[in-house]
C-alpha cells in the first residue's frame, strides 16, 4: 500500500488529512501532555497508527474524531506505561495576581501580555492536576470545541459519562482557578 | 411556562451554557439568571473558566514534521506491503522454528553417525532365548492350523523335539 494508494474519496488522500489535522492533533497532544518534549513525536505516531488502520476506517466517525480517539489512547497508554501521575502543581491560591484580569491581552500592551501569559500558566498548572480522562474530557469539549458526542466518540464512553467527567474536571479547575473564575 | 427553581437551573445551567439540548426551557432560565444573583454567580464563574481555558494559544507543529512523518510512512508502507512465501517462511524461520530445526539437525547427525560409523548394529529387541520361543509358538500354530485343514493326515514335526531340548523352555 502506497501513500497515493490511500485514499477514502478520490480527492481525499492520507497525505491531505495529515495537511488539515496535523496542527490540530498537535495541540490537544501538547494539552494533554502539559506540553511535554515529546508531543511532536506522540503526534507522528499517533499518524502512524492512523496510517496502519487507514485501509479499516470506514467514516462511520468524522476525521477528527478518529484521530482524536488514536491520540487521547496513545496518550493515555503512554501515562500507564511510564507509572507517570500527572503533575500536581501546588501554588497559593490565596494569591490575587489573577484577580480583575482582562479575558484577553490586548496587542502591544506588555502588561496585558504578562497577565495574559501569567493566566496561561496558571490554567496549564491546573489542566496539568487533572487525571488522564478528566483532562481529555475538558480539552475536547471547551477548548477544542467538540459537542458531547463527538466528545463521547473520541473517548469511546457514553454522553453520560462525558458530562460526569466534564462537571468533575470544572470543579476542579473552577477551584484551581478561583481567583480568575470568581472575579 | 412557570418559573424555574435554583435546583432546576444549577442541573442543567452548564449543557445550557454550553448549547447543548438539556430539555429546560430557554426563555424560563434565561429569566431565572437575570432574576437571581447567586445562579446568575455560578454562570458567569463558569463562562470565566471557559474563557480562561480558551486562552490557551494553538500549538504549531515544526517544519521538519512533515518530512519526518513520511519517512517514517515509507517504513511502514515497506512494512505492509505483502511479501513472497519464502520471505514469509524466512521470518518465520528465523525466529519461531529455530528450535524445531536445532533439534532436527541433532537428529540427524546422530543417525547418520549410527549408519556410518563402523562395527556398529542395531540394537537387539529381544533376546536370542526370547527369540527361539517365538520361533517354536509360530511353528505349533502352523502344525496345529495345518491339522485344523486335514483333519485325516497325521502331522508330526520332529523340529520340536529337537529344538526344544535345553531351549528357554528348560531354563528354570
Amino acid at each position: 500500500m502506497t501513500l497515493e494508494q490511500c485514499t477514502i474519496q478520490p480527492a481525499l488522500t492520507f497525505d491531505a488529512i495529515v495537511q488539515e489535522h496535523k496542527h490540530r492533533i498537535y495541540t490537544y497532544v501538547c494539552r494533554l501532555t502539559n506540553d511535554d518534549p515529546e508531543a511532536e513525536d506522540l503526534t507522528q505516531e499517533v499518524f502512524i497508527r492512523a496510517y496502519q488502520s487507514f485501509a479499516a476506517f470506514r467514516r462511520e466517525a468524522a476525521v477528527d474524531t478518529w484521530l482524536y480517539r488514536i491520540a487521547t489512547n496513545l496518550v493515555i497508554d503512554r501515562f500507564r506505561r511510564r507509572r507517570r501521575t500527572p503533575q500536581r502543581l501546588e501554588w497559593d491560591e490565596e494569591e490575587d495576581l489573577l484577580a480583575g484580569l482582562p479575558a484577553n491581552g490586548r496587542e502591544g500592551d506588555p502588561a496585558s501580555c504578562a497577565q495574559l501569559a501569567e493566566l496561561q500558566s496558571r490554567v496549564r498548572q491546573a489542566i496539568a492536576t487533572l487525571p488522564p480522562k478528566l483532562r481529555a474530557a475538558v480539552v475536547l469539549h471547551d477548548m477544542e470545541g467538540l459537542p458531547y458526542e463527538d466528545v463521547a466518540a473520541a473517548l469511546g464512553c457514553p454522553v453520560g459519562t462525558v458530562k460526569s467527567r466534564l462537571f468533575n474536571a470544572r470543579a476542579v479547575l473552577k477551584r484551581k482557578l478561583k481567583n480568575y473564575v470568581e472575579a | 411556562m412557570g418559573e424555574m427553581r435554583c435546583e432546576d437551573v444549577r442541573r442543567v445551567l452548564p449543557a445550557h451554557l454550553d448549547g447543548e439540548p438539556h430539555g429546560a426551557d430557554r426563555g424560563a432560565l434565561d429569566a431565572h439568571l437575570a432574576g437571581c444573583a447567586a445562579c446568575e454567580r455560578e454562570a458567569r464563574g463558569h463562562r470565566n473558566l471557559l474563557r480562561a481555558l480558551a486562552s490557551l494559544p494553538s500549538r504549531r507543529v515544526s517544519q521538519e514534521f512533515d518530512a519526518r512523518l513520511k519517512s517514517a510512512l515509507a517504513t511502514q508502507a515497506v512494512a505492509l506491503a505483502p511479501r513472497a512465501w519464502w520471505e514469509h517462511f524466512r521470518f518465520q524461520a528465523s525466529w519461531r522454528l529455530l528450535p524445531a530445526l536445532t533439534a532436527a539437525a541433532g537428529v540427524a547427525a546422530g543417525l547418520a553417525a549410527w549408519a556410518l560409523l563402523p562395527g556398529t548394529s542395531p540394537p537387539a529387541t529381544v533376546s536370542s532365548g526370547d527369540s527361539e520361543v517365538v520361533r517354536q509358538y509360530q511353528t505349533i500354530v502352523q502344525m496345529h492350523h495345518d491339522r485344523d485343514a486335514n483333519p485325516d493326515r497325521e502331522v508330526v514335526d520332529y523340529s520340536i523335539a529337537q529344538s526344544t531340548q535345553g531351549s528357554a523352555f528348560d531354563a528354570n
